[in-house]
């Protein structure tokens, strides 16, 4: 069966409420990043990846084109509703975050979808928040070593929290088998060995 | 996201959304502590006078937020760049470049949150969409799904307090230590995810059943115009950050 590879109401419908749902989460996220970001800079970023993982998440269970852009801004846009503490840069942080992912769902035609690209999004989204906190906000004006340790743990966290994570979850998702009509199993389906 | 009847909260939300963006930028452009809180004080301010937020609340909801301010202050005066020693304790490096940094970034995320507020609390969800739809052109397909997902929002609370209480029921061991933690947060996570695509796909068959296909070949029943406020709105932020500028002059 082929697949077009425009989005249909039902891919985007799931997207958005697997987004919102992430939001949801983020919001509960956030306080834990705060302490641990004020104990020693750094650990907070160890941490940081769980926000690029809605965008992994939905790319890697509708891979089509957009998912993962519109993902990244409902969940921040959920984040904001639902009181988020960082306000309307949530929303800024979530575009920086999406276009990173898709752009590197894109270089690989949205065709792979294996570990390694997934550990590669992740940490593309870690990089492109860091370039957002590095305009607007504290990056630039830390000491090297604090520095240097946000933006080496902020992408590994990228890649482990989005990435892997997002394989862990989506595997046990497609256990329930609740994504059986969408492409990550479909697209099993058609090629099983 | 609640409305109160003003001035701003009549504003066009996708105007209102642009202007308080333009807003932050210029928050991010500013670059000592007292420029920035004299920019902080613009949304304050409004908030408390045009967008009528009664005070009580304003400051409910903004209390959470000073611990951000404090956090954010604390980590760029302890490890921010700078070379006047102020104070040191333990691997803590007070510099007054620090300091001022850490302060003017502290205020500068404090006015971020005060604009998200003043938003939030002036704009009504739905007209937020509909006006992203009929200004923006965001699509009908994005916009609809979004409206819905929106509406189930406070139902995921409740969700993920019943999957937490059917797995105490059921008598779930509780793991303790990091592992533990992973576990519990993927238990209540997974069937949290699981119900969310339940519930999109009946959304999305129930509209697609009454001939909703996304396209732009539909007319509206609410249409959310833009009117002469926005243009006072417009002159009230363009007033206010003009007179920050020749205060700091």
């Amino acid at each position: 069966m082929k697949t077009g590879n425009v989005v249909n109401f039902r891919e985007v419908m799931i997207t958005v409420i697997l987004a919102i749902i992430c939001g949801f989460l983020y919001v509960g996220w956030a306080p834990l990043f705060m302490g641990l970001d004020a104990a020693l800079p750094g650990a907070g970023d160890s941490i940081y990846g769980v926000w690029f993982f809605a965008g992994v998440l939905a790319a890697l269970i509708v891979q089509k084109p957009g998912i993962a852009l519109l993902a990244e801004v409902a969940a921040a846009s959920g984040e904001l509703l639902m009181g988020g503490p960082y306000g309307l840069s949530t929303l800024l942080y979530g575009l920086a975050q999406g276009a990173a992912t898709e752009v590197i769902f894109l270089i690989f035609g949205y065709k792979n979808f294996k570990l390694p690209v997934l550990l590669l999004a992740g940490a593309a989204a870690g990089a492109a928040s860091l370039v957002y906190d590095a305009f607007s906000g504290y990056l630039a004006e830390l000491n090297t070593t604090a520095m240097t340790a946000k933006i080496v743990l902020r992408v590994l966290s990228g890649a482990i929290f989005a990435g892997l994570l997002a394989q862990v979850v989506a595997g046990l998702l497609v256990k329930t088998g609740v994504l059986n009509s969408y492409a990550i199993v479909k697209k099993k389906m058609e090629r099983p060995f | 996201m609640s409305e109160t009847d003003s001035l701003v909260s009549r504003v066009n939300p996708s105007i209102k959304l642009f202007l308080h963006l333009i807003a932050m930028l210029l928050l991010i452009v500013a670059k000592d502590p007292v420029t920035t809180l004299y920019l902080l004080a613009i949304p304050v301010l409004l908030s408390l006078t045009v967008a009528r937020i009664p005070l009580k609340r304003f400051l409910v909801r903004i209390a959470p937020f000073l611990v951000l301010l404090a956090t954010t202050t604390w980590m760029l005066a302890a490890y921010g760049k700078g070379t006047t020693v102020v104070y040191e304790l333990g691997w803590f490096r007070f510099t007054e470049e620090g300091l001022s940094n850490g302060l003017n970034i502290g205020f500068r995320t404090m006015a971020f949150v005060s604009y998200g507020l003043l938003f939030t609390e002036t704009t009504d969800v739905t007209k937020l969409v509909l006006s992203l739809m009929q200004q923006c052109k965001l699509p009908p397909k994005i916009a609809y799904a979004m409206l819905a997902a929106f509406r189930f929002l406070p139902m995921f609370k409740e969700e993920y307090e019943q999957v937490k209480a059917a797995h105490r029921v059921r008598g779930v061991a509780r793991v303790p230590g990091i592992r533990g933690k992973v576990q519990a947060v993927l238990r209540y996570t997974v069937p949290l995810l699981a119900q969310g695509i339940r519930k999109a796909e009946r959304v999305a068959v129930a509209l697609e059943a009454r001939g909703f296909d996304g396209s732009w070949n539909r007319t509206f029943y609410r249409t959310v115009p833009i009117t002469w406020r926005d243009g006072v709105y417009l002159v009230i932020l363009a007033v206010l950050h003009v007179g920050v500028w020749v205060l700091v002059k």
